[in-house]
């Protein structure tokens, strides 16, 4: 056994780096506002009845987003986890296609909807615009929470149901109370990424708590104020994830090839023309119609425009594809880092204790991560930081290190001690045990994470607008301050770029690490 | 003659719950044991301590008349105890194949016949022409023997097998059965054998041991544990 930190020496290391890059700058900004002389006070002093009216907005559409979200996705996860809809398993993964896009690139493709449709984007710039944008986006996420647990549910459970009281019956009365803390879980997840959301409320123009903190901060340099709102935030979700944090930490639908549940699936020709209808009109509304209005748009004004945007975001990215491919690792690393235990054993207390950091900081606003790493960086001793693309790598695994975390933990969870054991008792040392069983049975769940961390990067922006260094130019940045002052066919084919360089980066990599897979030796096994 | 095993007043515990209560008991060198008794009395569990996978709470392990496990300290890891270990599950690396899976101890000792070795095992337990196959392609017969294999390849002195059968019908139950028997008496192995299928423990130990609640209720020949007063031995018997 040995002493703690002599066990695994690589992953403390890399934790303990992990602590110092991104945790220390999260837990330095609420010491400065509780311990720095004035600055509660200056904070408090901050909150006026428009910045109330703000939060308040703010915890309004949350809560809008997440209760919308949650039904709509619930009924699509029951349509497409339980019942015999022909073709679901390709319809699901069509309606997750919100959820690798950055939210603003669905924000400019509404409005393109709405200003084509009605000639004015009167309703899509109204907070109800904004509810709609993010339900669109976040209503893959609860399909596929509500959707995870739906499978999970043991069939013999609903089987009596239906043999004592018909499948109506069962579902309202034994199905759903089943998978009550799933639906909590959509609704609470929802809920804080929704009050942490802030590209789709800026590119719509709709004032809400994080773009006040964005202006603040960026617009009037009033940064002790920017600091203290932050917090008030950070308070939210902490409080949030206090009620939540255990199901949440285990996020069982962050799973590949996900074992056991015996769900049997509900049919017949009513349900399933009920379903294909409600799908088919999600899919065509959530993403069909806007993009290909978006497309219609960017090809309005001819080639010239095309030619512009192109022109315009080519040079940016190199270094964007540079730095999600980096930042794709470093999630990967520290996510199997913060994972990291022996097969089959369960989670250690060094485990629990980062799965709650990670969860907290993906939780965390894109922009109150922002100010925190600048407010810590931005000092002469730590300029080799600060000053280069190392601040944007930080940013990116400290946002999304969690998803890895997850799918690597839940990968682990799923091989049997049994496979580790008998190679301890056959005397096979622990890098070779690393190396030849563990490493290639984990290789989709790495690669997935990989893929996942490369994408997230690939398109985050809340972030990356804080802390990005001066000549440095990112896909998300340069768009972001370009559409300010560009007409609307320029930023719809400057959309319309990005998410094709986001859709062929994603597509190479994915047959890049498809072919790795296959040549592995855990393909073999399937 | 000095026995493989010994188990000295042991005790364990998962959390609160003790699942081994002041356990002793002596396997002879050389013999077939089996553990048989109901699921949750603890049979599982002492070959895993035996093993070294896991550690008591109090008591003593003794392999060949040394000390392996003394209380909660690990006197000999379980890679240097020299057991071979077939799991329930049987755990066969599934990515690899049947030859990787029986040779990849050899190949980490830097054995250059690694691959030779394996086959020629293979062949003794007649699945040679299995070698290039994955687990998955196999029958449950052959993922049986693939265990055996793998378990035996480091010769060791003390085979542990942890309810290897239960998922097998019986005719291929029999013929391994058969088989266990054979490389028994050529390699004069010792073999402590778990099962809750009296009928499997009859038809294989020279020693039964009867389980109940991490208690040793009775134990003795299978002629002797057959004859038995004890009133919980009869009813188990009876089904």
């Amino acid at each position: 056994m040995g002493p703690l930190v002599l066990k695994y020496p690589v992953q403390k290391l890399i934790l303990l780096l992990f602590l110092a890059l991104a945790v220390v700058p999260v837990l330095n900004i609420l010491f400065h506002i509780f311990f720095t002389p004035g600055v509660f006070r200056t904070t408090l002093a901050s909150f006026n009845l428009y910045t109330w009216r703000l939060l308040g907005q703010s915890l309004l559409l949350a809560t809008a987003v997440a209760l919308l979200a949650t039904l709509s996705g619930t009924a699509l996860g029951f349509f497409l986890f339980r019942s015999d809809l022909p073709g679901r398993t390709l319809l699901r993964t069509l309606l997750l296609i919100p959820l690798f896009l950055s939210p603003y690139l669905l924000a400019v493709a509404w409005k393109d909807l709405f200003f084509l449709s009605t000639g004015t984007t009167a309703f899509i710039t109204s907070p109800a615009g904004v509810v709609l944008v993010l339900t669109t986006l976040y209503t893959p996420l609860a399909m596929l929470i509500a959707g995870t647990a739906l499978a999970a549910i043991d069939i013999s459970y609903e089987e009596s149901g239906w043999l004592l009281a018909g499948r109506r019956n069962t579902l309202l009365h034994i199905t759903l109370p089943l998978i009550r803390p799933a639906l909590f879980s959509a609704f609470v997840m929802v809920f804080i990424f929704t009050l942490s959301e802030f590209s789709v409320p800026a590119v719509l123009g709709v004032k809400v708590f994080t773009t006040e903190i964005f202006t603040r901060f960026s617009a009037f340099y009033d940064h002790t104020t920017a600091i203290g709102q932050s917090a008030v935030l950070v308070g939210i979700c902490f409080l949030l994830l206090a009620f939540e944090a255990r199901y949440l930490s285990e996020a069982p639908f962050l799973s590949l090839g996900r074992r056991g549940g015996h769900a049997g699936l509900y049919r017949g020709r009513g349900l399933r023309r009920v379903g294909l209808f409600f799908v088919l009109f999600w899919l065509g509304m959530s993403v069909v119609l806007p993009f290909a209005v978006l497309t219609g748009q960017a090809f309005h004004g001819g080639m010239a425009v095309m030619a512009r945007a192109l022109a315009l975001l080519l040079p940016a990215a190199p270094s964007s594809l540079l730095l999600a491919a980096g930042g794709g690792m470093l999630i990967l690393i520290t996510g199997a880092a913060a994972a990291w235990r022996r097969p089959g054993t369960p989670p250690s207390p060094l485990n629990r204790g980062f799965d709650l950091l990670l969860l907290l900081l993906f939780a965390l606003p894109a922009t109150v991560l922002g100010i925190a790493l600048i407010h810590f960086y931005n000092r002469p001793s730590l300029a080799f930081l600060y000053g280069g693309p190392a601040i944007i790598l930080v940013g990116y695994t400290a946002r999304y290190a969690f998803l890895a975390a997850r799918l690597t933990g839940n990968a682990l969870r799923q091989l049997p001690a049994s496979f580790d054991e008998a190679a301890r008792l056959a005397a096979i040392p622990p890098l070779r045990r690393l190396l030849h069983i563990h490493l290639p049975l984990l290789l989709p769940a790495l690669a997935a994470s990989f893929l996942l961390g490369f994408i997230l990067s690939l398109g985050e922006l809340g972030t990356t607008l804080m802390v990005y260094p001066p000549g440095t130019t990112l896909l998300p940045v340069k768009l972001y301050t370009l559409m300010a002052n560009a007409p609307q066919p320029l930023t719809s084919a400057m959309t319309l770029v990005v998410m094709s360089i986001t859709f062929a980066a994603t597509t190479l990599a994915y047959l890049l690490l498809s072919r790795l897979l296959k040549r592995s030796p855990y393909a073999a096994s399937r | 003659m000095q026995p493989a095993v010994e188990f000295r007043h042991i005790t364990h515990a998962y959390g609160s719950r003790e699942v081994i209560h002041d356990l002793s008991l002596t396997v002879a060198a050389g013999s077939i044991t089996t553990l048989l008794g109901s699921s949750g009395c603890g049979k599982t569990t002492l070959l895993r301590l035996l093993a070294g996978l896991e550690t008591p709470a109090g008591g003593e392990v003794y392999l060949h008349g040394t000390c392996v496990t003394r209380g909660s300290r690990l006197l000999v890891p379980p890679e240097r105890r020299g057991v071979g270990f077939i799991f329930q599950d049987l755990a066969l690396w599934p990515h690899m194949t049947v030859l990787e899976n029986v040779a990849f101890a050899l190949r980490s000792r830097h054995d250059a016949d690694a691959g030779g070795r394996a086959h020629t095992l293979l062949d003794r337990l007649g699945i040679g022409d299995q070698a290039q196959k994955y687990p998955h392609q196999l029958s449950g017969g052959q993922q049986q023997l693939t265990a055996i294999a793998r378990a035996l390849v480091l010769n060791p002195s003390l085979l542990l097998m942890d309810e290897p059968l239960a998922n097998l019908d019986v005719k291929i139950k029999k013929e391994i059965l058969t088989l266990i028997r054979s490389l028994h008496e050529r390699e004069g192995l010792t073999i402590l054998y778990v099962t809750h299928d009296h009928r499997e423990a009859f038809s294989l130990a020279d020693t039964v041991v009867v389980m109940r609640e991490g208690r040793i209720v009775e134990s003795g020949t299978v002629g002797e544990i057959k004859r038995s007063e004890n009133e919980y031995v009869r009813s188990f018997l009876e089904y």
